[in-house]
């Protein structure tokens, strides 16, 4: 039965003296594990002091050389090298100043790399079965120019794992420019909005080149290859993918739709008729989106259009509206409309001061 | 059984059941943390953050930073803001009707103007006196909102209002923020792909003195006053074991009110903060989730560990006093307010786990120490303590407690190591073996004091006057 005395056979002071002993061991441990950490941070900020002095010695030679750089190995790095944590530390200083310099001097840190054996890491790190380290991996090979590894690589544009993943689509982009996004064509994993970007930025730095899959990947049953299609389209303005894009304002994907519009205002002239249709079901921040392409593309044509969303009852809405008349030759019908509504003058205030009238 | 003995034999049992769940709970939460700060530092080890800053893809988000009284070190505050990496930001200062020289100061350090809004009150909030824009290019980044004083959560909502981004960060004005705060704040926004992120936190640590110039942290030092060391302690606690663990499994109810991002339309819908409760930060949390979980959508509240943004911890007990007594009765008024969350399924692991934690370990944690510290009292001068059973308990406790903030302190060296001096972990750790007996015993008196505030209805903010990071103290 349960009692009090039950409670102090269970809860005796011996216990607790005992619980108490064992708490107070492994806060002990914690301390000195907390010593043992910061002696070993100590001690690799002055290994890594040693081994930046000794490599920007070769760094900057290797900046200023055209020629490739033979690198002499002193016993210091030598020694420093034997440790993989130091080795990984050379690559990373290596990489930072990789991606910080063009041109021939390039050559020169791979060559460096090579040299130092760190390119057997980095593939050993591509072969492990942790993805940390396989995505590490990749990222160093990229970040190193190793295209022999490339193959290899664009084996985990479809990884299950996020990260190897986005480092291998990369990888593939890097290497191959345009070409490398045929993995857009297989991918069934989603492309988060981040993983854009990166490809974007990556792009951006290229001369523009054929797209032949692009008609595939704007109609891909994948909704992330989809809306990254839909950015290529915008951003390069591939005009003959018009109607795949007008196909796309159908989409049960609010962001496929909201960047559908998008795109339709930089590879066409004038808002296409279906926009006006679709216009009453979308979701406010599709709306406005949509009223600011008129406010680009749109003419005095659309002025009834946009004159009725100053009903709506979403003041942005009619904000935006606003605006896209006072682009298409609306304005006075826009100020008829604000007499004596409260709203619409102090929305065309605004209208007005931003357009410095 | 008699009915009083019925009665003692239910308190001696609940409560130990109440310490064990809760001695659990610290291990679970201590363990999960472990997994996900690892997680996220090999995720990120080699992120280029700076693609973002400049990038035209990359999503456009306002600041809004409620500024109330803040004449002293404005000026400052907004230059540091203003300084901060990210090419599409919007800074909106809301001078929450100040009456000091908060608004002119600005007017004439930034050459503003006003400017023809319209403003939507799409939340309601008191009126908007006027919006003002600089004439200079190089502050065009930067919006002041003058408005009639209605109080933070007022403030933030007129924020919210005029506000120009999809993402809204809202942060105390007289933070310090790391400089790629915002790329490592909106990264989570951008990679989620299952659930659509309605807010992210982003850990607060004590600045009190570290060496500040410009708006900008120069070198991070350990605080030297006790309170605000006892502090740091609490906060490498709260945000690197039990936010990290709470995070991992998106169970956050509470985004620090110093800063977060937030997803504007979900905030804007869920109807923005609520100027009824002085918990406002926990409160917009916890009815966005609420909302979400009512639509069935599935949603995302996240949580970054990287030391992002920098406070003035009070270094007096007066001023933690208030504030402690501030943070009990925002916990309880939002829990109030949402009470229908309580073991209730169909808001899943937000009303199974989240809320029940909550309610149990953090509102009523300071209320049944109290009791049982009255009742200790009570059975001292009755003479009916059995001291041996007593010290042992105790000591079994105070060792929990020394094991779990060792546990913190070695997270922090192993993960982002702000403390880099041995002298300064151990006055850390020194520091950490007086709370059970000074700081702790302190801080359950202010809560209990809250809830009698609380019962009171008094329901003020509580002045908290800062130092200021070097510069003429400020009130707020």
């Amino acid at each position: 039965m349960i009692s009090n005395e039950t409670f102090f056979d269970l809860i005796t002071p011996v216990r607790l003296y005992i619980g108490a002993l064992f708490f107070a061991s492994l806060t002990v441990i914690f301390v000195i594990m907390i010593y043992i950490r910061l002696y070993v941070k100590k001690r690799r900020f002055f290994a890594k002091q040693a081994m930046t002095s000794e490599l920007n010695h070769w760094i900057s030679e290797a900046l200023l050389e055209e020629t490739p750089v033979e690198i002499e190995v002193s016993p210091t790095l030598r020694h420093y090298l034997r440790k993989p944590i130091h080795r990984q530390y050379i690559a990373d200083s290596l990489i930072n100043v990789r991606k910080n310099i063009s041109g021939a001097a390039t050559g020169n840190i791979v060559r460096i790399y090579e040299q130092l054996g760190l390119k057997k890491d980095s593939l050993e790190k591509l072969r492990s079965m942790r993805w940390y380290r396989r995505s590490r991996g990749i990222y160093e090979l990229y970040m190193m120019g190793q295209r022999e590894a490339m193959d290899e690589i664009a084996r985990y544009t479809n990884s299950r794992n996020e990260v190897v993943r986005n480092e291998a689509q990369t990888a593939t982009v890097g290497f191959n420019g345009f070409a490398g996004l045929s993995f857009l064509t297989t991918l069934t994993h989603p492309l988060n909005a981040w993983q854009q970007l990166k490809l974007l930025e990556q792009l951006n730095k290229l001369d523009i080149e054929e797209m032949p899959h692009l008609p595939q990947w704007l109609t891909s049953s994948n909704a992330y290859v989809q809306l990254f299609a839909l950015k290529l389209t915008d951003i390069y303005q591939q005009f003959a993918m018009y109607d795949l894009v007008i196909r796309c304002l159908s989409s049960p994907s609010e962001a496929i739709r909201r960047q559908a519009t998008t795109t339709i205002r930089r590879i066409t002239g004038t808002p296409p008729a279906i926009l006006k249709e679709l216009f009453a079901g979308e979701t406010a921040a599709n709306k406005r989106n949509i009223l600011r392409q008129f406010a680009v593309i749109g003419s005095a044509e659309d002025v009834p259009f946009l004159q009725a969303q100053l009903q709506d009852p979403d003041d942005s809405i009619k904000l935006e509206a606003s605006r896209a008349m006072a682009r298409c030759e609306g304005w006075d019908t826009f100020e008829q409309m604000a007499v004596n509504n409260e709203v619409l003058t102090s929305i065309g205030k605004q209208v007005k001061y931003e357009m410095g009238l | 059984m008699m009915a009083w003995e019925i009665a003692v034999l239910m308190l001696t049992y609940g409560i130990f059941l109440y310490a064990v769940t809760l001695l659990t709970a610290y291990l679970l939460i201590g363990v999960a943390s472990v997994g996900e700060a690892q997680k996220y530092l090999r995720k990120n080890e080699f992120s280029d953050f700076r693609l973002l800053a400049t990038s035209r893809h990359a999503p456009s988000i306002s600041i809004l930073a409620p500024a109330y009284n803040e004449g002293a070190t404005i000026i400052e505050n907004v230059r540091s803001l203003l300084s901060l990496h990210y090419s599409d930001l919007e800074v909106v200062i809301i001078n929450d009707g100040s009456k000091d020289d908060c608004l002119q100061k600005l007017i004439d350090g930034y050459d503003l103007v006003k400017i023809e809004k319209h403003v939507q009150y799409r939340i309601a909030t008191k009126e908007v006196r006027g919006v003002y824009k600089s004439r200079k290019a190089v502050y065009r980044k930067l919006v002041v909102v003058d408005k009639v004083n209605g109080g933070k959560a007022d403030a933030l909502n007129v924020g919210i209002n005029v506000s120009s981004n999809d993402i809204i960060v809202c942060i105390d004005v007289d933070c310090i923020l790391e400089q790629d705060a915002l790329l490592k704040m909106i990264k989570p926004f951008m990679e989620e792909t299952s659930a659509k992120v309605i807010a992210s936190g982003g850990v607060v640590r004590i600045a009190n003195s570290c060496e500040i110039r410009d708006g900008r942290l120069e070198k991070i030092v350990l605080p030297t006053n006790y309170w605000a060391r006892m502090q740091s302690l609490e906060y490498i606690r709260a945000f690197i074991i039990g936010r990290m663990a709470w995070g991992r499994i998106n169970g956050l109810l509470l985004i620090s009110g110093a800063f977060g991002a937030f997803d504007k339309e979900t905030a804007v819908k869920a109807g923005g903060y609520d100027h009824r409760t002085v918990g406002e930060d926990m409160e917009l949390v916890v009815r966005m989730r609420r909302y979400m979980e009512e639509l069935g959508q599935p949603y995302k509240v996240t949580y970054i560990p990287d030391p992002l943004c920098w406070t003035e911890a009070p270094e007096s007990t007066r001023i933690l006093g208030r504030q402690r007594n501030r943070w009990t009765r925002g916990s309880v008024e939002t829990l109030k307010m949402h009470k229908v969350l309580f073991f209730n399924p169909r808001y899943n692991l937000m009303g199974m786990l989240s809320y029940p934690f909550w309610f149990f370990f953090e509102m009523l944690a300071p209320l049944i120490e109290f009791f049982g510290m009255v009742v200790f009292a009570v059975l001292t001068i009755l003479g009916l303590i059995n001291w041996h059973v007593f010290v042992a308990l105790l000591l079994f406790i105070i060792t929990f407690g020394y094991l779990f903030s060792a546990f913190a302190a070695y997270m922090e060296v192993a993960t982002f190591n702000m403390y880099r001096r041995r002298t300064e972990m151990m006055k850390l750790l020194l520091t950490a073996l007086t709370e059970p007996f000074y700081f702790h015993p302190f801080v359950v008196w202010a809560a209990v004091k809250g809830y009698v505030d609380l019962i009171r209805k008094k329901n003020s903010w509580g002045e908290m006057t800062r130092q200021g990071f070097g510069q003429t103290p400020a009130k707020k």
